[in-house]
């Protein structure tokens, strides 16, 4: 849930990339961190197995400017895409405000794209949210590669919801802060509820 | 009106323990790994990836605890230590036991007495949980954001 101080004027929002493993969701984490300056970006936290897939989540604080006078402070996380990590995903989604789910564009990548997404809805109905109405944003990844589906077919098979869908190449930067912002926007502007007299210290 | 982590300032001075712990590297934080307190020393900064990592433990370890069907994992304790130094967390069982404190110690010279001591503080912060009481806010804070001010926002912190 998004922390709002009225008094000192900051907001905290939970942003998680979510989708099928090797997708590229770390990827964008990486790229952000990587393009973004020292004063306003924490250190990429990574819980990672042996051959650096993702174990539990990775993390990146940012710092965001203000908006209407409110310090924005956005907390990026990942979760682990391999199917048997379900138990850690549903703990990374909890208190989540805003979603991204980074498909893998690649034709035979389309089954596990689906699962992936089958899980998310899940795992958000367990929670007590509702997919249709939490801030959410596709994005189709590794646009890069050849055999990859058109964006049309990702759209019919992947986006029955019509959220907004962002063509990217992590690896390279395309397309990252677009999803990255189209995500902010419509998580700032689903902010209520917010606990008033609730507060975080500034580490 | 007196934010979370004046409250739980305040709160904390009134423990009668309070001598034992102020030397003590400690912080209290939300499940979602939000800092709310925190009394560190300067060598250990209070980052916002220390309560990412600490809320990550603490939500794997309960529900480890619920998945073995423990009774009241709240009112266990996190250890992970030596016999002279380690880490200690508490749940702090308000607000369907969102928050929890950590301990932080090294080359002490009586962990057991640390550990009874930050139990107590848990049960004093449990006693005044009207603390963690929080107002909610049912409107939008935002009506309509435009493209040009989340670019505004992106912008500055972009290389």
């Amino acid at each position: 849930m998004s922390f709002v101080n009225y008094i000192s004027k900051e907001i905290n929002c939970k942003i998680v990339y979510y989708g099928p493993g090797l997708g590229g969701k770390t990827t964008n984490i990486q790229y952000i961190y990587k393009k973004t300056s020292g004063d306003h970006k924490g250190q990429v936290i990574s819980l990672n197995s042996d051959n650096e897939r993702t174990l539990f989540f990775d993390f990146l604080p940012l710092n965001l400017g203000e908006i209407r006078g409110f310090k924005t402070r956005f907390h990026l996380y990942t979760v682990p895409g391999q199917v048997f990590y379900e138990a850690s995903r549903k703990l990374v989604l909890r208190g989540v405000d805003g979603l991204i789910f980074v498909a893998d564009s690649q034709v035979e990548k389309l089954e596990e794209n689906l699962k992936s997404l089958a899980s998310l809805e899940a795992n958000l109905a367990e929670q007590g949210y509702d997919i249709n109405t939490i801030p959410l944003v596709m994005q189709w990844n590794k646009r890069d590669l050849s055999n990859v589906m058109s964006e049309e077919d990702m759209n019919e098979k992947l986006n029955k919801w019509n959220v907004p869908a962002f063509s990217s190449t992590a690896i390279s930067g395309d397309g990252v802060f677009e999803t990255l912002k189209a995500v902010s926007k419509q998580v700032l502007m689903n902010i209520k509820g917010g606990a008033i007299n609730e507060n975080s210290t500034s580490p | 009106m007196k934010t979370l982590n004046e409250k739980l300032f305040n709160a904390i001075k009134e423990f009668r323990g309070i001598d034992k712990i102020m030397g003590c590297d400690f912080f209290i934080f939300s499940r979602d790994g939000i800092i709310v307190y925190r009394n560190l020393s300067e060598e250990i900064r209070a980052s916002q990836e220390l309560g990412a990592l600490s809320g990550g433990l603490c939500q794997a370890a309960v529900q480890l605890a619920t998945m073995y069907k423990l009774d009241q994992p709240e009112d266990f304790r996190l250890d992970f230590s030596s016999s002279k130094s380690g880490l200690l967390i508490l749940p702090i069982p308000v607000k369907d036991n969102e928050y929890f404190l950590i301990n932080f110690y090294r080359e002490h010279m009586n962990p057991g007495m640390n550990k009874i001591v930050f139990r107590k503080l848990v049960n004093h912060l449990v006693d005044n949980k009207e603390i963690f009481d929080t107002q909610l806010n049912k409107e939008f804070l935002f009506n309509d954001i435009k493209d040009e001010e989340i670019d505004q926002l992106f912008r500055e912190v972009r290389l």
